[in-house]
């Protein structure tokens, strides 16, 4: 699509409000003193979540401003609820996949490597499922960083054993043109939780108490143990999840303070979330439930989409999105997810068991009790890509990269095309999942 | 050149971050230069840090000692009187030799008497009027102004960076590492590859005067300004409070990340 056909019934696959807290600050504050409640409540959500990149992968309620349409390679499959497959079991499966691929097309991976568990699994699952030949046809793109997140790991299994492709130079662009398929773990939140819901559960009292009444705030201790029982539902902490999904009133670069802040926020956020997952296509009774399918639906599509998106300066889009490999897409994680919320396998109480199944499969190989009992989820991604260089010859800078048509065209925040269209649907946008309307 | 008031350190911001006894820590490192035979600087901080001071002071002074008051010490010393005193034992063995004609970088010893000797004068060549006691005070000056200052720029680092890849290269992972993976010094993804505070040492370590490595750190920080280099910066000028050299108006002009150089931030991408 030539960016000058846009109309106001362009469909879009990915979008992305993002304060970059310089030129697009300006676009977002304008066009937020301009439109009426949805649009401003479009604009809060990167406010409070930045930056607000949300769609649905089924037919849960979640409406956007803008046309959309699921873009395909994300879109959900079938749940089946007589699914009895392990994680183990998928995370084999998926590497004798590609054992059979590196065989039958000697087709080269760069596994995007950051020390992480989810990522871990992956280098793990190729270890224990690949002879050593095909082992050959698997690079590790990574950096020091990851090195440090699990140096035993690295000295036993990666160092001296693998092709080793720095990361802080080379972005999904550069390993594309190389000729391998990038292997992204990027998506592995997506099946267990989300941090959102581990600062949560960690950190409640600290970020809300003060919000809420000595009877709401027993409440939520009392019940908090409950959080992966399948038994007590996600709205038991209705009140909790309000406050929390209320904004702050300070700034945090890049996201400026709203001078007049919404007070209904946190409740129209929450009702939006509470109907999407009451819609879902699977399960999602409890607290871990309501939180895991925040990200298993609304920001997978992110999860999945953005190293071709933000780590990709160059390489033709549709051919990029489509080629880089999310390892928990396939379809086995992705069935196993939606049946194993409420059994401990996902998370016990807190951050420290966190992914627990998937300790439990590196395990197997390392025998490394420190990793298995004290890692903890970080985000490794910026932290791995803090040196590379932003190159925009071709598509804009990252922070300006609103989102992606159907036909794969990228949209620039900054161009006025695309700021109209920007500002015609958010204008249009109302609230309909909410009694908060105004 | 610029004269910094620092007399007790014990107030001073940078003490905040130190374990002082709750105020009451006496000063307790010494610094002196067996060649005017005075001790020129004392700080009631941490050894490890008081040596690398000595270790930048190297460029100018040699065989600097680093000497660590003993409990059994009763001398009021402190940055306004520490020139007129010097230490009992000349013969303090650094390494196989006499401190003398040990070597250019600093020793360190912990004393077990008391050793610090007060003195009416100073040694001949260096008496007040002579060219030899001008430089020797200018670098007395000079070295407390070096203390106050690596340790504010380590106190900022340990804060803000969240990534000191070369140093886990170097100290943990020597070896380890394939040759073509990036080190950066910090997280601060500025122009110099050696980040804000090994930039801040080499200043100091190569600057002649106060004046000269206040400009040169203000000078880099300009080349070196991003997001992430912001607080770094900010937190340099609040906990060295030096009111000589507070930070520079075009830069204290900037209230946030965003009056920054973005051109090479990215955005957050999570």
């Amino acid at each position: 699509m030539n960016i000058n056909t846009m109309n106001a019934d362009t469909k879009i696959y990915y979008s992305s409000v993002n304060w970059d807290g310089a030129e697009a600050n300006t676009f977002w504050t304008e066009t937020y003193n301009e439109v009426g409640p949805g649009g401003k409540f479009v604009i809060d959500l990167a406010r409070r979540i930045n930056p607000n990149r949300f769609s649905t992968r089924d037919s849960s309620e979640w409406t956007l401003p803008w046309p959309d349409e699921i873009l395909p390679k994300y879109k959900l499959i079938q749940y089946d609820s007589t699914y009895t497959g392990t994680f183990s079991e998928a995370s084999d499966s998926q590497a004798m996949d590609y054992a059979r691929r590196i065989d039958e097309n000697n087709e080269k991976f760069a596994i995007m490597y950051s020390g992480g568990i989810d990522s871990t699994i992956i280098t793990t699952a190729l270890i224990k499922n690949l002879t050593k030949e095909q082992l050959k046809n698997v690079a590790i793109c990574t950096s020091v960083q990851a090195v440090v997140e699990n140096p035993n790991y690295w000295r036993k299994f990666i160092f001296g054993k693998f092709k080793i492709i720095d990361s802080m130079i080379n972005k999904y662009d550069m390993l594309l043109e190389q000729g391998y398929t990038p292997v992204t773990a990027d998506d592995g939140d997506c099946i267990h939780g989300t941090v959102l819901g581990l600062n949560f559960y960690h950190a409640w009292e600290q970020k809300i108490g003060h919000k809420l009444t000595a009877e709401q705030r027993t409440h939520v201790r009392n019940n908090l143990h409950k959080l992966s029982d399948k038994d007590t539902h996600f709205s038991v902490f209705e009140d909790a999840l309000v406050a929390y999904f209320q904004y702050g009133d300070t700034s945090l670069f890049p996201i400026p303070t709203n001078p007049n802040p919404d007070p209904m926020f946190g409740r129209k956020l929450y009702d939006k979330y509470a109907l999407n997952a009451k819609t879902a296509s699977c399960p999602v009774i409890s607290l871990h439930d309501f939180f895991w399918w925040l990200i298993f639906n609304v920001k997978m599509i992110n999860c999945g989409v953005r190293g071709a998106m933000y780590y990709n300066d160059r390489y033709d889009m549709e051919k990029a999105i489509n080629k880089i490999e999310n390892w928990y897409l396939w379809p086995a994680y992705q069935q196993w997810s939606m049946n194993n919320n409420n059994n401990g396998q996902k998370i016990g109480f807190g951050a420290g068991t966190y992914k627990k199944v998937a300790r439990d499969y590196i395990y197997e190989l390392d025998n490394n009790v420190w990793y298995r009992d004290f890692k903890l989820k970080l985000e490794s991604m910026g932290q791995n890509s803090v040196r590379q260089t932003v190159i925009t010859d071709v598509y804009p800078k990252p922070s300006h990269r609103f989102g992606i048509t159907t036909d794969y065209t990228m949209l620039d925040i900054m161009d006025p095309m695309v700021q109209y269209y920007v500002r015609h649907h958010l204008s249009n946008f109302k609230i309909t999942w909410s009694e908060e309307t105004t | 050149m610029s004269t910094v008031a620092w007399g007790n350190n014990i107030n001073e911001k940078i003490s905040f971050f130190h374990m002082n006894a709750r105020g009451r820590r006496v000063n307790g490192n010494i610094f002196y230069s067996p060649g005017v035979d005075r001790c020129f600087a004392v700080d009631t901080f941490d050894p490890y840090t008081a040596f690398e001071c000595a270790k930048i002071l190297s460029s100018k002074m040699p065989a600097i000692a680093v000497l660590v008051i003993g409990k059994d010490e009763k001398v009021d010393v402190h940055n306004g009187n520490i020139t007129n005193f010097t230490v009992n034992d000349k013969q303090i063995i650094g390494g196989s030799a006499g401190l003398l004609f040990s070597r250019q970088t600093p020793v360190f010893r912990k004393m077990k008497d008391p050793f610090l000797v007060p003195c009416l004068q100073m040694p001949k060549d260096y008496v007040p009027g002579t060219q030899g006691y001008d430089t020797f005070i200018e670098f007395s000056e000079y070295a407390k102004f070096v203390i106050r200052t690596w340790h504010t720029a380590k106190i900022f680092e340990m804060v803000h960076n969240f990534l000191p890849m070369e140093e886990f290269v170097n100290d943990f992972l020597s070896g380890e590492v394939d040759t073509s993976m990036s080190t950066p010094a910090d997280s601060s993804n500025t122009v110099s590859s050696l980040g804000p505070k090994n930039e801040i040492r080499r200043i100091l370590y190569n600057a002649d005067t106060v004046d000269d490595a206040m400009n040169k750190i203000a000078d880099m920080w300009r080349e070196n300004n991003t997001p992430h280099s912001y607080p770094m910066r900010k937190m340099f000028y609040t906990i060295l409070n030096n009111p000589d050299y507070p930070e520079p108006a075009d830069l204290a002009k900037q209230t946030s990340q965003a009056d920054t150089d973005l051109s090479g931030y990215s955005g957050y991408l999570l």
